[in-house]
């Protein structure tokens, strides 16, 4: 076996290596669900009266199709409301007269944030807030009310 | 002849613009203008047109009906735009008109107001009903005409967000001109 044809086996495997690992990075890369931190998400605010049972990560849905997720859900201390944030795709725009309803998949399935889109011209920003919300239905407290508060007519 | 000339002097001073008016005092105006009409005595038909005439001034039903066509505004025509208008206007105020006219609970309770990005307010209200209180809150946004309401949510649940879904599935499988013709049949299905 020649010197030469030593080093161009070499090479070869190098190449193999190269692209071997090269694949399994994309590969993690896609099944990780990871974004390329050059690609700007949509980032979104929107104020809740309640954000009861919708957790961090919960899905963001545009007609039934997933856009994004909850970031995060804080208390304004001084409104005593919640503040939700989510991260949706990056280059969706939304109409400002968009709506955001806290929704249950399911009946009793887990809480999501649907947004349905409105006929504005003008567009929400990156960092926007969605201003017209609707707050998770609590039907136990709905049955209550009208069990205690109906009788007295 | 004077008192003739006075009521008009007062029909139009109430006509007029009030920008001044915050959120709460043009709903609570609205509201009670309203239900005074309904309390009187009179022909229904006649208090209703009064009563709609007060609406009209505070609610904005272009934006509302736009709001509620959503993606499908842009693509409508003109002349449909028009007419979705016409009906939708058509629709709320005669159904709901029947519910105030026969409202005789407790005066509505005003709880807040809250304006944002300047010119968005909510105004929230407690509403006295046979069952229950219920929350009613009205959405208004600021226009050269002054705060004009384009939604209400009763209960977190709201107006325009109600009709978006159910008026928006009409229209991707049959078209506006569909949805036009179903509202016209609604409408003229409604007890006189």
């Amino acid at each position: 076996m020649t010197a030469g044809t030593r080093s161009s086996n070499s090479f070869a495997l190098g190449l193999l290596m190269v692209v071997g690992l090269g694949c399994l990075a994309w590969l993690a890369l896609r099944l990780g669900d990871w974004h390329s931190p050059f690609a700007r998400h949509y980032e979104l605010n929107a104020r809740f009266a309640s954000a009861s049972g919708l957790r961090e990560g919960a899905f963001v849905e545009i007609a039934g199709v997933r856009v994004g997720s909850v970031t995060s859900i804080a208390l304004d201390p001084a409104r005593f409301e919640s503040v939700v944030a989510m991260r949706l795709l990056p280059g969706l725009r939304l109409p400002s007269d968009a709506i955001a309803s806290i929704r249950t998949s399911g009946l009793i399935g887990e809480k999501y944030v649907r947004i349905t889109p409105g006929g504005a011209t003008d567009m929400l920003p990156p960092g926007g807030e969605i201003l017209d919300t609707e707050s998770s239905i609590n039907i136990e407290e709905l049955i209550s009310k009208y069990i205690f508060e109906g009788g007295d007519k | 002849m004077l008192s003739a000339l006075l009521a008009l002097a007062l029909v139009l001073v109430s006509e007029a613009p009030r920008a001044s008016e915050s959120p709460t005092e043009v709903v609570r105006a609205t509201i009670s203008a309203v239900l005074d009409i309904a309390r009187r005595d009179g022909p229904d038909a006649v208090q209703r047109t009064e009563a709609l005439a007060v609406v009209r001034r505070h609610f904005d039903f272009e934006s509302m009906s736009r709001r509620v066509l959503a993606t499908h505004w842009a693509g409508a025509l003109p002349a449909e735009r028009a007419r979705f208008v016409e009906l939708f206007t058509e629709l709320l105020t005669r159904s709901y008109w029947r519910k105030i006219a026969k409202y005789r609970g407790a005066p509505v309770e005003y709880v807040s107001e809250r304006i944002r990005e300047g010119r968005y307010a909510t105004v929230a209200t407690l509403v006295q009903t046979d069952q229950a209180r219920v929350p009613v809150d009205y959405r208004l946004q600021r226009t050269d005409r002054g705060w004009q309401a384009y939604d209400v949510a009763i209960e977190q649940v709201s107006l325009v967000r109600n009709y978006r879904g159910s008026f928006q599935d009409i229209v991707r499988k049959e078209g506006v001109a569909a949805l036009l013709t179903q509202l016209e049949a609604k409408v003229a299905a409604l007890p006189p």
